[in-house]
């Protein structure tokens, strides 16, 4: 799990020191609020990595001098019905099965899940750099992650 | 906003695309809306998202960034950091304690009954040990409270960990481990106390074919002392004759 948080997080930040200290926050983060955490490894993991890409994105969006990511309370940020479900795929979900359901997307869908999720650009500002209306941005984005719900199993899972 | 209106901003609420307006908008809408379990499902694929990331490495490696997260919970808890002494010198009392600390099979030590007792700790004990599962690296988690009730988990690189319950200063302390490779009937792991660079018989056992043992131990623990496991020939030895496989200090 250290390593999928370091891998998150260089992602986002392409920087390995910077992804070091983003990992470092979420691991603290997830520490202070450990008491309102309960138990259960998967919901743990789950938050973890939450937390991981909240911290760098919030570190991308600094850096970028865009404003910090809204500022959602992390355990509530971790819904427990999404948790339950990708606990029951998570262990099929390797590094390499996600990056090929990615690419078997549609490009521009792939596209703006990507810019939207390890870009931390909110829908008008892809929209703004993909020239694509709002409402088709809107659409890519769930009509991309419809898709991987079903190709990560979660769809029948539910 | 309305069920359509919502349901055009499923995707790009799960992927935190949304204005905190939006958002509120949202959560206020779906409360009472089947479009809930939508909205569970396109956050399940956002955790799946979080697995594509490269396998990289951090600049200073994953134990170095392991020892920076440790020392950075230390420092936010005030836990001082000791180095952990290697085993030497000799026996206090030079005795093997009985096998008081009988083997039972165990579970989970996250659901054992003792952890309950600490429910009202401001940090839950039961999360050092999923903490550490998180880590890949070594890591020593410590909780303490004014009490002297403490909880203690080390988990190593390689797997090895053990957890340590305790009262400080009473004879009341449940140790949990893992990762041990069952033995031959010739051969026992052997649990130490190391006090003042002596070791401290604390008994012997056996792990299972999940490779764990838990027990409780007839010793009064003091912060400081170090705790450690070594494998010795079938029912122990005077003093450990071996490196320990696992050290760690409380
Ligand atoms: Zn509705």
């Amino acid at each position: 799990m250290g390593r999928r948080a370091f891998g998150l997080a260089f992602r986002v930040l392409g920087d390995g020191s910077a992804a070091e200290d983003a990992v470092q926050d979420a691991f603290l983060d997830l520490w202070r609020q450990a008491a309102s955490v309960d138990g259960g490894k998967g919901r743990v993991d789950s938050l973890l990595m939450t937390l991981v890409h909240r911290r760098a994105i919030d570190a991308l969006r600094a850096r970028e001098r865009r404003t910090r990511i809204s500022g959602v309370m992390p355990d509530e940020a971790v819904d427990h019905d999404a948790v339950e479900l990708f606990e029951k795929v998570a262990n099929a979900l390797t590094h390499e099965r996600v990056l090929e359901c990615m690419e078997s997307l549609p490009k521009d869908q792939k596209h703006a899940i990507e810019l939207a999720y390890f870009g931390g650009l909110t829908h008008s500002e892809i929209a703004q750099k993909t020239g694509a209306p709002l409402g088709t941005v809107k659409g890519r984005l769930r009509l991309g992650l419809l898709r991987l719900r079903a190709d990560f199993g979660i769809e029948a899972a539910q | 906003m309305k069920c359509d209106e919502v349901r055009d901003l499923t995707g790009a609420y799960v992927l935190g695309s949304l204005t905190e307006d939006e958002i509120r908008q949202i959560e206020d809408h779906v409360a009472g809306c089947d479009l809930h379990a939508e909205i569970a499902g396109l956050a399940a694929v956002t955790m799946g998202l979080a697995a594509a990331g490269p396998e990289a490495e951090p600049p200073s490696g994953f134990t170095g960034l392991g020892e920076r997260i440790s020392a950075a919970i230390r420092a936010d808890q005030n836990v001082p950091h000791r180095e952990i002494a290697p085993i030497t010198g000799t026996p206090i009392d030079g005795s093997v304690s009985p096998r008081t600390a009988s083997s039972r099979p165990e579970s989970s030590p996250a659901v054992s009954s003792r952890t309950l007792r600490f429910a009202s700790w401001p940090v839950a004990a039961a999360l050092a040990v999923a903490l550490g599962a998180l880590l890949v690296w070594n890591v020593a988690l410590q909780m303490n409270d004014p009490g002297g009730e403490l909880v203690h988990f080390f988990r190593e690189e390689d797997g090895d960990w053990v957890r340590v319950e305790a009262t400080l200063g009473e004879s009341n302390a449940t140790v949990s481990l893992g990762g041990f490779e069952p033995l031959p009937s010739s051969r026992d792991y052997q649990l130490w106390a190391v006090r003042n660079d002596a070791a401290i018989s604390l008994g012997v056992f056996e792990t299972g074919e999940n490779g764990r043992w838990s027990g409780d131990i007839d010793f009064a623990l003091e912060r400081g002392d170090g705790i450690a496991i070594t494998e010795e020939t079938a029912g122990g030895s005077n003093a450990p004759t071996a490196e320990p496989l696992l050290s760690t200090q409380l």
